[in-house]
Formats: C-alpha cells, sequence, structure tokens
C-alpha cells in the first residue's frame, strides 16, 4: 500500500494538488492547521501552517513550505520566487519574526521543506548546508519528502485500524484496473459506498470525509499517470456525491467538526474539479474537428460511439454548468470573477455546440435516459442566450431523425438501457415489440418543454404528432424530487422522487408549462434539498447525470424568458 | 439383357401383383443399345397382346410411391410410337400421363410421343379426330397435336376440319381448334391460307371468352410473319383479341413475346408490350415469359420498348420483389457492360424510386465482377449541370453501398460537366465513408481523366487527407474507448449475426442441398477411399481451398449510423425539379 501512496504523491504535478491533501492529513495527525494555501498567495513563504504536539512531544509550531515532484537545483534556488530557498529565506525573516500569532511565539518552530519526490543528489548538499547555517535552539529543519508523506498518509488514512482491508483492496483493484474503467469504477464505487457508513461520531464522518479524499486523490495521481482519467472522472462524481451525503449531516452548523468536515470536502471537490478540468483538457482540442470524437471511440458498433458522445455531453455540459453556478453565487461580490466564470460557461457551452456540430449522433438519442444529457445540454445552452438558436436546430434535427428512426424502424429511442440489448435493438419490428420498449419517456416531454422555453411552436407540434400518432400508448413523464431524494440523492440507496405521468401534448406548450409549474409548486422538495439551500445545486444534476435520473424540471421551466438586456432568468437552485 | 422369355415371365408374374410397371422400371437396362432392346421386346408384348400397355399406364400415379412416376413414364414414351392398339385408348392414356404430371416443365411430353403414334398410321389423326369431336370435354387436349398431325398427312382436308371446328358450338372443342390454326406448317415463301386468316378474324372479333382469344393470339402469333401478305390481318386479328381478352390472352401474348419474339417485328412487339403492361403481378408464370420475352429483345431494336415494359412493371411490384422475378432479363443485362451502363443509367436519370432500386440491385450483382460503371450519355435527357447533379446525387444515395461504382459513375458525370458539385459529392460522402476502395480508384483514375476532372479529383483526395488527420488526432483519448465488456458483446452479437447470415445463405444455396457435407476437423485436406462396381477401392484426395470475401463498411456507419440513412433516404427521395 505505502508503494501505492508514493507513486501518488511523486504524482502530483502542482505545489496545488499537494495543498489540497496536506491539511488534511495534518489535522488527522492532530495537528491544528491554522493557516491554509490561498488561491495564489504565500504567506511569507508559508503554504501551510499548524500547530501541536506529534508523537506525545511538545507543542510545536509547524511551518511548511512545499513544492511538487523532486527538489533539483533549479526547485531550490532558480529564477522562480516559487524557488525554496527563497521561500525558507522569507520564513526565517519575516514570517517567523512577523506572522506567528502571541499565544505560538514560545513554541518552537520545525520548518517543514516539503515536496512530493526525493531531495536530487546535485541539491542535497546546499540543503544541508542551509539547514546547520539556520538551525538553532528555536527553529529546526525537517524534510518532509514523497516516502514520509507515504508513511504519514498510510498510517493517518488507510492503516488497518482505520480502514476496513475491503476498502484498502477495492483501493488496489481500483489502480490495478485503470485502463478498464468499467470495472475499476465499480471497485472504486464500493470502496466510496463502503466509506459512507454508519457512523457513531464526527470523528468517523471527518475521517471517512478525509479517506475519500486521499482516495480520490490517489486515484486521479495513478489514472494521470497512466493517461486514462475515465475512472477517476466517474470515481470523481460518486466521491463527492457521498461526501456531501456525510457533511450534510452537519446540516450547516459552524462547529469545529462541521469545519474539519467542509476542509475535506472542499479538498474532495478540488480534486472533483481537477479531474473534470482535465479531462476535459484532452477533450477540448478535439472538438472542432468533425468525427474526431467519434472517431477516437474506435468501437464495433455505433453504439459506442452514440454512448460516448452523449456521456461527452453531459460531462461537458455539467462543466459548464458549475462555472456558471459559480459565477451566479459571486455575482454580488466580484463582479469581475463573476464575469470570467460567465465567459468560461460560454465557452463551455461553445463546446457543446461544436460537440453537436461535429459528432452528428448527437441528433439520434437511443436511450430515453439520455434525456438527461440532452436536458444538461440545453440548460447551459438556455442560460447562455446565444446558444438558444443552437439548441432549436439540434432538437428540430433530433426530431427528424426520430421520426425516421420510427419510419424505419431502426434504432428509435428506447427504454432498455443494456449496451447488450440496444445492440440487438429493435429486435424485431412488430408493434409488440415497439409497445413494450417505448411505452414511457423523458425525452419526449423534455423535448417538448425546451421547446416551450425557445417558443419554437414547429417543434412542439412535431412533438404532439408524434404522441398523438406514433406513440399513443406511451407514458409521457417528467421527474420531480420528493421528501426522499435529499436521503436518497447522493447515494442512489433507494427509489425516490415522483413522477408526473401521461402528460399530453396534444393542448399546447401552455398547457404543458402551466401543467408543470403547477406540479413544481406542488413538489417544493427540490429547493430543500441539503445541496441546494447551501449553494451546491450543482450537485442535484451531477447526481442525475451520475445515477442517470431526469433533471428536475424546477431547474429549466423558468430559463424560457430573456431580460431585455438579453441575459436570461437565472436557476440558481436557490428560490 | 434379358431374353424375351425372361421379360414375359416377370411381367407375368407381376402382372399377378399388379406391379407391371415396377417390374418393368426393375428390368429396364441403363445402357442406352440395351434398353432399345428392351423397348422392343416390351412393344411385341403388347401388340402379341401378352400384356397391355395402355392399361397398365392408365394405373400410374404420380403420388411419389413407386414405381417413380417420371422413369416409368419415360418408359411409355419411349414405346408408345411403335405400339398399335385402339385410338381411344392411346388417346386416354396419353391425357391421363399429362395432366397426372401436374404443373411440372415436362409434363406434356407425352404428347410428343402421342404425335409419333399418330404419324405411325395413315388413319389414327382421322380416328382421333372423330373421337375428340365426340368427348370434347375429355379429349380436347390432344386436338392441336392430331391437327398438327393431319396437316402433315393431309393438310387441305384437315384445314377445312380446324376451320370448321374453331366455330363448333362447344367452347371446349373451339379453343384447341383456333389454336390448332396455328399449327399449320408454311413452306418459307407460303402465304397463311385465307381460311385460316378469316377463320381467327372470326374467333377474335366475334368471341368473347378469354380461351378462345388466347388461343386466337397465339395461332396468329404463330403463323405471323412481318412484310408477308396478311401481315396486317393477323396484327388486327391479335389487336382485336388482346383489347377484349383476360388474363389467359395476356399469357399467351407473353408467351409469343417469349417464344417467337425473333419472328414478330417491331409494331407487333410494341402491341404485345402494351397489353402486357397490366399484366398481374400474381401471374407468375405471364410474368416469367415476359421476362423471357424481355430478355431475348434487349439486344434487339426493340430494346427501348421490352425495357419500357419492364420498367412499367418494376413500378408495380413490390420492393422486395421487383428484378428479382425478371432472372433473364437481369442475366442479360448483366451479360454486357455497355447494356448494364446503359439500363443504370436510364433507370438512375429517371430519379424513380422504383427503377433506381432496380439499378441499385443490378450494381450489386454487377458489382462482383466489375464494379466500374459508368453513364451512358446517351441515356441522359439533360446533360445541364442541374440536372447531371442531380442524377450524381441519384447514384450516391442508390449506389452508396458499392462505392466503386457510385465513385465511376459520378467521375463519369463530372466528365459531362458540373465538376464543382459533383465533387463535393465525390467527397461527402464516398470519399469520407470509403477511404481504402474509393481513394484506391480515384488515384488510378487522375492519369486517364481530363485536366478538369483530374483537378476536383486531387481536391477531394486532399480534403479527405485533411479530414482523416483530424480524426486520426483524437486516437489516443483512452478515455472514450468502450469498455470491454462492451467489446465483447459487440463480437458476440456480430459473430451471432455473421453465422445467421451464413446460415441464411447456405439454406438459399440449392447445389448444397444436392451434395452431402461432411466435417473435417484437422488438416488442410482430406483423403477418401471410394470402392469402385468391381470391388477395388480408389484412393481420392482432396486439398482445401480457402475463399473468403472483403467488405469495406462505410465509416459513417460507424460515426452516425441514423445521420447516414438519413442522408441517404433524402437523397434517394429528392424529386426532379418540374
Amino acid at each position: 500500500m505505502k508503494l501505492i501512496i508514493r507513486q501518488y504523491v511523486a504524482g502530483l504535478r502542482e505545489r496545488s494538488e499537494l495543498d489540497a491533501v496536506l491539511p488534511d492529513l495534518l489535522s488527522q495527525m492532530g495537528l491544528v492547521v491554522y493557516s491554509r494555501p490561498g488561491r495564489g498567495t504565500r504567506q511569507d513563504g508559508v503554504d501551510v501552517a499548524a500547530v501541536g504536539s506529534l508523537d506525545g512531544g511538545p507543542e510545536k509550531v509547524y511551518l511548511f513550505s512545499i513544492k511538487a515532484g523532486d527538489l533539483s537545483r533549479k526547485e531550490w534556488n532558480g529564477d522562480s520566487i516559487q524557488s525554496l530557498r527563497p521561500s525558507l529565506d522569507e520564513i526565517i525573516d519575516s514570517y517567523i519574526a512577523n506572522r506567528i500569532s502571541p499565544e505560538h511565539r514560545k513554541k518552537k518552530i520545525v520548518i517543514c521543506v516539503t515536496f512530493g519526490g526525493d531531495v536530487q543528489e546535485q541539491v542535497r548538499p546546499q540543503l544541508k548546508a542551509y539547514i546547520k547555517k539556520n538551525t538553532n535552539r528555536k527553529v529546526s529543519f525537517e524534510e518532509w519528502n514523497g516516502d514520509k508523506l507515504a508513511s504519514l498518509i498510510q498510517s493517518n488514512f488507510l492503516r488497518e485500524d482505520l480502514i476496513p482491508e475491503s476498502v484498502r483492496s477495492n483501493l488496489r483493484k481500483t489502480l490495478a484496473l485503470l485502463d478498464e474503467p468499467e470495472a475499476a469504477y465499480g471497485y472504486f464505487a464500493t470502496l466510496a459506498e463502503t466509506l459512507d457508513g454508519t457512523f457513531s461520531n464526527d470523528a468517523e464522518r471527518i475521517r471517512a470525509m478525509r479517506q475519500l479524499s486521499v482516495s480520490l486523490w490517489i486515484l486521479f495521481s495513478w489514472s494521470r499517470e497512466l493517461g486514462n482519467l475515465e475512472c477517476a472522472y466517474r470515481a470523481s462524481e460518486i466521491t463527492i456525491l457521498h461526501a456531501w451525503n456525510i457533511f450534510r449531516f452537519f446540516g450547516g452548523k459552524n462547529t469545529k467538526a462541521s469545519e474539519a468536515c467542509r476542509d475535506a470536502l472542499i479538498s474532495i471537490f478540488q480534486a472533483y474539479r481537477q479531474i473534470n478540468t482535465e479531462y476535459l483538457a484532452k477533450i477540448i482540442p478535439h472538438l472542432q474537428s468533425l468525427h474526431a470524437l467519434s472517431a477516437a471511440v474506435q468501437g464495433g458498433s455505433s453504439l459506442d460511439v452514440n454512448f460516448k458522445m452523449f456521456d461527452l455531453l453531459g460531462r461537458i455540459a455539467l462543466s459548464g454548468l458549475w462555472s456558471y453556478g459559480a459565477a451566479l453565487q459571486c455575482a454580488g461580490d466580484d463582479k469581475f470573477r463573476s464575469d470570467q466564470l460567465l465567459a468560461e460557461a460560454a465557452g463551455t457551452a461553445a463546446g457543446v455546440k461544436a460537440l453537436i456540430s461535429n459528432n452528428p449522433v448527437l441528433y439520434s438519442p437511443i436511450k430515453d435516459d439520455q434525456a438527461t444529457d440532452i436536458a444538461l445540454a440545453a440548460f447551459l445552452m438556455l442560460v447562455n442566450g446565444d446558444d438558444r438558436l443552437a439548441l432549436g436546430t439540434w432538437l428540430r434535427e433530433m426530431f427528424q431523425r426520430i421520426r425516421l428512426a420510427f419510419a424505419t424502424n431502426e434504432r428509435y429511442p428506447c427504454t432498455k438501457e443494456l449496451y447488450s440489448d440496444l445492440l440487438e435493438h429493435p429486435v424485431s419490428k412488430e408493434a409488440k415489440y415497439r409497445e413494450s420498449v417505448t411505452n414511457a419517456s423523458v425525452l419526449y416531454p423534455l423535448m417538448a418543454l425546451i421547446a416551450t422555453l425557445l417558443k419554437d411552436d414547429k417543434l412542439f407540434t412535431d412533438l404532439a404528432s408524434l404522441q398523438s400518432e406514433i406513440l399513443t400508448y406511451s407514458n409521457f413523464q417528467l421527474w420531480f424530487p420528493d421528501d426522499a431524494t435529499e436521503d436518497n440523492l447522493y447515494t442512489n440507496r433507494d427509489l425516490h422522487g415522483i413522477s408526473l405521468c401521461d402528460l399530453s401534448l396534444q393542448s399546447g406548450p401552455e398547457e404543458l408549462l402551466k401543467q408543470l409549474s403547477a406540479e413544481c409548486d406542488q413538489s417544493p422538495q427540490l429547493w430543500k434539498l441539503s445541496c441546494v439551500q447551501q449553494g451546491w445545486w450543482q450537485l442535484v444534476l451531477v447526481a442525475c447525470r451520475h445515477y442517470r435520473l431526469p433533471i428536475p424540471v424546477h431547474l429549466l421551466k423558468g430559463l424560457g424568458e430573456t431580460t431585455e438586456s438579453g441575459e436570461e432568468n437565472s436557476n440558481t437552485g436557490a428560490e | 439383357m434379358n431374353p424375351p422369355d425372361d421379360v414375359l415371365a416377370v411381367l407375368k408374374a407381376a402382372k399377378g401383383n399388379d406391379a407391371v410397371l415396377g417390374a418393368l422400371l426393375k428390368l429396364r437396362p441403363t445402357a442406352e443399345a440395351e434398353r432399345k432392346s428392351f423397348i422392343s421386346q416390351i412393344v411385341s408384348l403388347h401388340n402379341s397382346g401378352e400384356i397391355n400397355l395402355f392399361t397398365e399406364f392408365l394405373k400410374l400415379r404420380n403420388d411419389q410411391q413407386a414405381p417413380d412416376f417420371f422413369y416409368a413414364r419415360f418408359i411409355f414414351e419411349e414405346a408408345f410410337p411403335k405400339l398399335e392398339g385402339a385410338s381411344l385408348e392411346a388417346t386416354k392414356c396419353t391425357i391421363h400421363l399429362i395432366t397426372e404430371a401436374g404443373q411440372d416443365l415436362v409434363a406434356h411430353t407425352p404428347a410428343n410421343a402421342f404425335r409419333l403414334f399418330l404419324d405411325a398410321s395413315p388413319t389414327r389423326p382421322n380416328e382421333v379426330l372423330a373421337l375428340i369431336e365426340q368427348d370434347p370435354v375429355a379429349l380436347s387436349m390432344l386436338l392441336p397435336v392430331t391437327i398438327a398431325a393431319g396437316f402433315a398427312r393431309d393438310r387441305a382436308s384437315f384445314t377445312k376440319e380446324v376451320v370448321r371446328l374453331s366455330q363448333a358450338p362447344t367452347i371446349d372443342l373451339r379453343r384447341p381448334a383456333v389454336f390448332s390454326l396455328g399449327s399449320i406448317e408454311l413452306l418459307e415463301r407460303e402465304e397463311v391460307p385465307e381460311e385460316v386468316i378469316s377463320a381467327l378474324e372470326t374467333a377474335a372479333s366475334e368471341v368473347n371468352d378469354d380461351g378462345v382469344l388466347a388461343a386466337a393470339v397465339t395461332a396468329a402469333t404463330a403463323i405471323f410473319r412481318e412484310h408477308r401478305k396478311g401481315a396486317s390481318r393477323l396484327e388486327k386479328v391479335i389487336r382485336d383479341a388482346l383489347e377484349k381478352g383476360g388474363e389467359w390472352t395476356l399469357d399467351a401474348a407473353s408467351s409469343a413475346l417469349a417464344i417467337r419474339s425473333g419472328k414478330l417485328g417491331q409494331p407487333l412487339v410494341e402491341l404485345l408490350a402494351g397489353r402486357l403492361r397490366e399484366v398481374p403481378l400474381a401471374n407468375a408464370g405471364t410474368i416469367n415469359r415476359i421476362d423471357l420475352g424481355i430478355s431475348a429483345l434487349l439486344n434487339s431494336a426493340s430494346r427501348d420498348v421490352v425495357l419500357t415494359l419492364l420498367e412499367a412493371i418494376l413500378r408495380r411490384s413490390p420492393l422486395d420483389k421487383q428484378l428479382k422475378t425478371f432472372a433473364s432479363a437481369r442475366s442479360t443485362i448483366l451479360a454486357s457492360p455497355a447494356l448494364l451502363s446503359k439500363v443504370v443509367t436510364r433507370w438512375i436519370a429517371t430519379g424513380e424510386g422504383t427503377l433506381c432500386k432496380a439499378a441499385a440491385d443490378l450494381v450489386q450483382e454487377a458489382s462482383h465482377r466489375d464494379p466500374i460503371i459508368e453513364a451512358d450519355a446517351d441515356e441522359l435527357p439533360l446533360k445541364d449541370e442541374g440536372s447531371l447533379a442531380f442524377t450524381a446525387r441519384k447514384a450516391v444515395g442508390y449506389l452508396f453501398f458499392w462505392p466503386v461504382t457510385a465513385a465511376s459513375f459520378v467521375v463519369s458525370l463530372m466528365r459531362l460537366g458540373a465538376v464543382g458539385s459533383l465533387k463535393q459529392l465525390l467527397l461527402d460522402p464516398l470519399l469520407l465513408n470509403y477511404t481504402g476502395s474509393v481513394q484506391e480508384f480515384l488515384q488510378k483514375r487522375l492519369k486517364s481523366e481530363p485536366e478538369a476532372v483530374s483537378e476536383g479529383i486531387v481536391e477531394c483526395i486532399q480534403a479527405m487527407e485533411d479530414y482523416l488527420t483530424k480524426v486520426r488526432s483524437g486516437a489516443d483519448l483512452r478515455e472514450l474507448r468502450p469498455s470491454e465488456a462492451q467489446r465483447s458483446a459487440f463480437h458476440r452479437s456480430f459473430s451471432q449475426k455473421m453465422s445467421n447470415s451464413f446460415e441464411t445463405a447456405q439454406a438459399e444455396m440449392p447445389l448444397l442441398s444436392l451434395v452431402r457435407r461432411s466435417i473435417v476437423l484437422h488438416g488442410r485436406g482430406s483423403v477418401q477411399h471410394v470402392a469402385h462396381q468391381d470391388g477395388s477401392l480408389h484412393r481420392a484426395d482432396m486439398m482445401f481451398k480457402t475463399l473468403g470475401a472483403e467488405m469495406e463498411f462505410p465509416r459513417m456507419g460507424r460515426i452516425d449510423e441514423m445521420g447516414m440513412q438519413l442522408r441517404l433516404r433524402r437523397l434517394q427521395a429528392e424529386r426532379k425539379a418540374k
């Protein structure tokens, strides 16, 4: 296990990645972290500062200066302001003198030179000389290299008495099968579910959160090294969802335990976003090339391309919606940042458009649950006013293809979900078979809702005629969270939510919107979800994408109108 | 060889058991010389009264039981011309053996033996004619052959007889009599007797019975000689009969087209073809004969007429039947590259779904031999840019799955103009879908094409390479690859589908039902020891040959299957601008 962790620590490429893990580690070791890394700033050479006692010794102040990877000559004393020696000088000259708070001034200080790898041999004499020169009664130095960090992580998070063997085993299996993402994800999901078990106290909760965090970071590091982030992506989703499930127990309280838990959640979120970013960084260069992503699937069947492209659509759109949500959150306080984030969301929406136009399989949904990916993309395109036209074009072409699929009896959208079933779909041209696999649908009412929001009467009428001419027997429905949703949304342990059934498109778009609005009013549970209440409403989308649930209508139905300035009504999830 | 006494003894014994025919089959030698002798023996036994072959063969049934009906009947046919006996008995036995054979292709062969039987005695035609007149319902089937035999003996009196019978009140007599008017054998320069033409005119104009009208068509077409005296009157007979006649008459017309197509002349072919357009599609026999007629005339001056007839029938045919029912015509078209090019161009240029689909069926079969089919400029009604582009789109829409054929067709259209719009079609969907075969074909063509076409091709190939470069840039995205479980599921499903289609194909191969198949588990050949009649063994070894087929799947079939289908359907559904 230590080798696994050692490789993970060495694989952390950015300082910020080590930053994210170290505070959790220190907290778990019993230290009190009083200074954490902030965005783009360091406090006189210190990345993390903590105070406390280790191994029963006296309380000391621990000041960490962090570098990723090996400590080379360049890292030690290069031109960069991030070089270690200038940072250590700053700590000695400025931090110790000015920034240690009065209650810790009498304590001994340990400056921890921290890096994920090793000290390269050519730097070793200089480091030793520096430490010898600057060590005194008050100040001492410790070298926290990759090996030490690995030992500490193992002993504090993954020790046998802290974590069940099954979890460690699942982590090992996950890492062994990273090039088989489906199987690897299965093991990691079991790991996450096991860690999100029953807790008897807050300490257990906090430890589980930190174990989730470390496991995810380890997985990420290994995945990146291997060049395949697929498992890491899916694992990051289930990790953040389970993490929230643990965190929600604190109900927004401001206790020490809840703070510690929040720190772990943030660490997990950072991993989630980092994985997201790196995943998309691999995809984005190919978005503008016709068929490049479709061809990259390299499967034997068109079904492979279909599955992957719709999945990718949902992922990209979700990323844009995180940016959009973050922009709304900081709109009041930081206009510049908010604009930056909105631009990021708009860029992602442009990516969604490019993905659709260059990978035309996205005009042909085959599974009804691909409505979730379509809804995510539509959500992003609706909030980004410029993309409404493209959204309408996409859905109209999609409708044409669906009509053709029904007319020719070939690969029309159905409720089957298993790959092997869909490979043979449609197995028969008989009406009985068709009815059995199209007897319910979220896809068409969702398309009708979007048509309503876009004021696209032609598309709505076409969908209505599809319902009245071909799918008369089909139960058109949309999903709404209910009282059981809060307890199950993040874990999918049980059924939850209710479906508004037998939606008719025959009375026109206004009537549909009226009906849906009324049901939204009747089902306000969405707004009471802990993640929505605390401003993390995108987690609802993550859960819906991950567990293949329809996106709640509440989030979409208000996106029909645009303001005079061209900005859309926003759905922040916090009514 | 069996001595006569042995044969007699065996047959007498068999007669007791009512098993004469079985015994005949057992006794019949296989070597021809011995068989002839055997036939002479049984003829002698019949003529001497030891056995009565007519009585025995009247018992023969085509009921899948021993003795084998057709083998046994063949003995009768061989012996029949030399048999003596009552004409009535012979006539009844012949009719029995014909009717018992049902719809078999060789059902009527006993009639040939009957003719030889009639020819063997000068009185028999008259005797049989009298018998037929007495019992037309039972015996009229043999009237034509009797009349033909009579014509050979005494044409003048038999002409009178047949003209008389052609106006008989009994329809059962009248139909074969009118039919028999066509049996008259004329010398090279001889004109058709006036009374025969008159009788046919009477039949065609005064009778409404479909059988009589059909017989009139058959008889008139049989004795019709273009540019000869009476030709116009016979043509009128045919026209009148076709106007009034029903399915039977149509069938007679189809037979005329099939059997006498070379002698009819273009006006008469047009007349028959015009009426045959309305043939009911359920009449498989009639359709088969039309097919034969079309096939015979495709390489004649009447090609346009028969192609128009074929097109008219195809337009009314269900899409899944279509050219399948015109095996002979299809085979004739496929045998000639020039004719194939002409027909494919003609049908594609119409833009009609039915005909384009038929063209695609032809291409499917032709592409195995030579995938290159070029447009025949003579068959293009318009050669302006819009019309050429329309034809090219239709060709791509319907011939997409035979990419080299489609590409060769489009390139040949590019030579006629419209390079700008056609090269785009050449690139997408053809080159982008078939980066292998189509590119290879175009590279070969580069040097031989006119400059403007070559330039267009070079641009297309360059655009395709740019596309492929971009597409390949994402090849290392391991995140997007399907899981092992999905790959396995796909391979299982694919293997199953291949296996099923192999079995279906095997089931459709009649040859396989005739041979014994055996499985060899190891090795690259097989050895068997085959026993000869003398008991010696012959070592027969056979080395296996490997057979394979190569197929290029369109790229979009995997990248965007429904999009590809939609695009093809849009190309197929496009209508010609008025």
